[in-house]
């Protein structure tokens, strides 16, 4: 079979072309917040946020309601939560967030402990479940992201700056605070319509992954974001093809592809260096 | 004094986890009376079944001359139950117990010893069921050849089939077995009410063939080409075999698990070239991906039936639900 | 209440008249951390055009009174009102310049991004930089002589070249007040002569500069008045004059050493470092 037929060949399920489209828009947004996330050195709160999520889906799901409601009023209240404590607190950033990741999840494997039932719709928040995503899905899925990357490119500077210097930027005279809730919110409700594809557990990789990856190939943040966001969305397609190919999850082939490339990249840029050196 | 306020209160912790501690532990030895002690008390004999399916047979094959009780509570599924030690309590108070075997329900005889009960108070109902083969139904067997995978263990799934399907029930053949060894096992135990129980008997057995006959009929007016349905759970096997429905399975490598593009794409195939209309889900299988792969394939997925436990009225009784299974199923061919 | 040397030191030592009004009018305010005030009761007057360094000993509170001016604190008591308004009501056009290490020097982020930064204010949410915020990026990086270098990542420039990418994100930004906390400190004698031009460039424009610094040769030397801060003023004029021995005296306090002709040593602390600040005095 020659490779333009084992690139058709999928495409001729629907299933797989809405995974295709859903993923690839799922990559986009996890790289380009994830950008954000890694200058903020909290990657460790895209797994946060992705396990504070499970709690509220479990309940929506006890309570007869919309599970990503659920899922985004649990990861939104985390996220904020994690702001408010820590400027509150005084505890680093990573103790609050361990904290909350921890509870957090807790409480939603005893509340799911207490569904006699199996439930095997809750298993796939775990996981996710993008072939299985349907067209109403899909079309919500792509006004979010759409939603999510105009509202990154209408306040991305001023999220920079936010993040970079908080500092200098309340010293600017910009809402820092508020800017970093936004920031907090944003992460949230990409982890949350993120979930569908490739599950909680495997999120966190969507988001850290390709902005360090970039982070290795470029200098600039500008640069960064498009890097990752590229990186992203191949990653998504490569993924889905491979787990076609090779019979695998589609979710870890994916977070497979993203991991494999970033140590590539690794490999060849500390050989550069030290060539160059 | 505040030393003196904290100690006395550990103390009455202390006493009341010391008491606590003490009851359960007289609850767990009560004595249970044996079966030849409540023959005397009669009217005090007690059935319990494990599942609500086995309950009816029961009920099917006694009348009411009996109590009967189930354990595994309505809308909870069989496979991942995990019985606690209230349902132990529950089991002591029964003269008999009535379970499937073959793999379905095997955690009830890991509830005796907490009873006090032992093997000789249990009824096995597919136990030996069939020496000839018969009755035997092996998974894995009507499956695409490319596949040709075995079921494996599920995780978290007490089932265990290990080769024989166990929903002998499903088939009204085998649900006659059934209530055949039920209404003997009891009379033989109650010999003053073995004449009730035997004209109840003959009432259940007169349904089941009434039943049987009113689907054999439905499913025979189906064109043969058209009578195909795609299942993952082998539990319809003797269903599919007792009214000729053609099962065009499709291995899933480990059910329960996201299932791969091509174990998906594979399925559609099968579906489209087999030209299923019918799509029998489980409870394992993600439901979501279900939905979008009948959605490609303009097949019906069948969610609720009843293979395991019955459910609301009319199918609270193992004959509704086996009506209601058939109409929906009839319904779905095209 | 100010307290003052001997009337006769600080006779017609007034603020140095600039034209213009008053940039930053202090009133009393107390700041500081936890349960420590840094600053006690200050009262104080910058004018609109003034190059102004506020020097002494550390734990004196000059970062925290630049932030306190910056609106980066909260003062526990008194007000401070800057070009005529609340703190904050005209942040945009106060520019503050950090002690650079509060920054992640390994993010991939380039000296002209950094410098663009300071144009987010003036280009607002929702806007979009145009050639007006390019040009004024362009021009403020080679005043500081970074145009070169406009491509680097931060992280691979040295501690003066680091310093001068702030001040141009300051330049960039244009405005009519400059806060700058240690401009001079810790780089070295050519950066500090770049930045030392600039600044002077800037008060003659008109614009008000304030920086801290405890190089008080510096602060003698290139600084119009100084302002003496030791947790309260001490004095507050031109440099030549507020510079005596007992102002001094009242700052450092037994920092001095006496030396034999009559001169004084200033001993620098010795839990202060070059280019190693805390987060507060």
């Amino acid at each position: 079979m020659n490779p333009i037929d084992l690139l058709l060949e999928p495409l001729a399920y629907d299933f797989f072309v809405r995974a295709l489209v859903a993923s690839a828009l799922v990559g986009v947004a996890c790289a380009v917040v994830g950008s954000f996330v890694v200058l903020k050195g909290m990657s460790f709160i895209g797994d946060a946020v992705s396990h504070a999520a499970f709690p509220g889906i479990v309940l929506a799901y006890m309570l007869g309601l919309p599970i990503i409601l659920g899922g985004a009023v649990a990861a939104i209240g985390t996220a904020l939560g994690i702001g408010v404590l820590t400027r509150r607190s005084g505890l680093r950033a990573d103790s609050i967030i361990g904290v909350l990741f921890a509870g957090m999840f807790a409480l939603g494997v005893a509340l799911f402990s207490s569904i006699p039932n199996y439930v095997g719709d809750l298993f796939s928040f775990l996981f996710g479940d993008v072939l299985g995503i349907s067209v109403s899905d899909m079309v919500a899925l792509i006004v979010l992201v759409v939603a999510l990357l105009l509202v990154i490119r209408a306040l991305w500077k001023e999220l920079l700056f936010a993040t970079f210097d908080p500092l200098g930027a309340g010293a600017a005279g910009l809402p820092v605070r508020r800017l970093d809730d936004l920031l907090l919110i944003l992460i949230a409700v990409t982890i949350v319509i993120s979930l569908q594809a490739v599950g909680i557990v495997l999120v966190v990789a969507m988001i850290t992954t390709p902005a360090a990856t970039a982070q290795l190939l470029v200098k600039r943040f500008g640069q960064m974001i498009g890097v990752a966001a590229l990186i992203g969305v191949t990653a998504a397609v490569a993924g889905l093809y491979l787990s076609y190919a090779l019979d695998l999850a589609s979710g870890a082939a994916i977070v497979l592809f993203e991991t494999a490339l970033f140590l590539v990249v690794l490999l060849v840029t500390s050989l550069r260096g030290r060539r160059t050196a | 004094m505040r030393l003196g306020i904290k100690r006395s209160v550990w103390t009455a912790v202390g006493a009341a986890l010391a008491s606590l501690v003490l009851v359960a532990g007289c609850n767990g030895s009560a004595a249970s009376p044996s079966p030849s002690e409540s023959s005397e008390a009669a009217a005090d004999y007690t059935v319990i079944a494990t599942t609500s399916v086995f309950a009816d047979l029961a009920q099917l094959a006694l009348g009411n001359n009996v109590t009967i009780e189930t354990i595994v509570p309505a809308g909870v599924d069989v496979h991942t139950f995990e019985p606690s030690p209230a349902d132990a309590q529950k089991l002591a108070g029964a003269d008999l117990i009535v379970m499937n075997g073959l793999g379905l329900d095997e955690w009830a005889l890991s509830l005796l010893e907490a009873a006090g009960k032992s093997e000789e108070d249990v009824l096995e109902l597919a136990e030996g069921i069939d020496e000839s083969n018969a009755w035997v139904y092996l998974e894995g067997e009507e499956h695409d050849e490319e596949e040709g995978e075995e079921h494996s263990e599920e995780e978290g799934e007490e089932h265990g089939h290990g080769g024989t399907d166990p929903h002998i029930w499903l088939d009204p053949k085998g649900a006659a077995i059934y209530v055949n060894r039920i209404a003997a096992r009891v009379a033989a135990e109650l010999p003053e009410r073995a004449a009730a129980i035997e004209s109840a008997r003959d009432a259940g057995l007169a349904e089941i063939a009434a039943l049987d006959e009113e689907l054999r009929v439905g499913f025979a007016a189906i064109d043969a080409s058209t009578r195909k349905i795609v299942t993952f759970h082998d539990a319809f096997g003797y269903f599919a075999r007792a009214y000729e429905i053609e099962i065009v399975g499709v291995a899933v490598e480990a059910p329960g698990q996201e299932p791969s593009a091509k174990e998906i794409a594979a399925l559609i195939d099968a579906i489209k070239a087999a030209g299923v209309t019918s799509v029998f889900s489980e409870a394992q299988f993600p439901s979501k991906v279900l939905d979008q792969v009948a959605a490609e394939t303009g097949a019906t997925v069948l969610e609720n039936l009843y293979s395991d436990a019955l459910g609301d009225a009319p199918a609270n009784s193992y004959l509704g639900a086996m009506r209601a299974n058939a109409s929906a199923i009839l319904a779905s061919f095209k | 209440m100010n307290e003052r040397v001997a009337p006769s030191v600080l006779e017609g030592r007034t603020p140095s008249s600039h034209p213009g009004g008053r940039a930053v009018t202090i009133s009393n305010i107390t700041a500081g951390y936890g349960e420590r005030a840094a600053i006690s009761d200050i009262t104080l007057e910058l004018a609109q055009g003034s190059l102004t360094a506020i020097f002494g000993p550390n734990g004196g509170g000059k970062s925290t009174l630049l932030k306190c001016i910056a609106g980066l604190m909260r003062p526990w008591a008194g007000t401070i009102e800057v070009l005529g308004a609340p703190v904050g009501v005209h942040a945009a056009r106060v520019a503050y310049v950090p002690q650079a290490e509060q920054v992640d020097w390994s993010f991939p982020i380039a000296v002209d991004e950094v410098v663009a930064m300071g144009r987010t204010p003036r280009i607002g949410p929702l806007g979009r930089a145009g050639a007006a915020d390019r040009a004024a990026v362009a021009e403020a990086l080679e005043r500081v002589d970074m145009a070169d270098l406009a491509s680097r990542q931060i992280g691979e420039l040295s501690g003066g070249q680091r310093r001068r990418v702030f001040i141009a994100r300051a330049l960039a930004a244009d405005p009519e007040i400059y806060l700058l906390d240690e401009p001079v400190t810790g780089v070295d004698p050519v950066t500090q002569e770049k930045i030392m031009n600039i600044l002077d460039a800037e008060a003659a424009r008109g614009r008000t500069v304030v920086a801290t610094t405890h190089d008080l040769a510096c602060a003698a030397q290139r600084f119009h008045d100084v302002v003496a801060l030791a947790g309260r003023v001490v004095a507050h004029g031109p440099a030549q004059l507020v510079l005596d021995r007992e102002v001094l005296e009242k700052t450092y306090g037994g920092h001095l050493v006496p030396l034999a002709d009559g001169g004084v040593v200033l001993l620098d602390d010795p839990h202060h470092s070059h280019g190693s600040h805390e987060g507060h005095e």
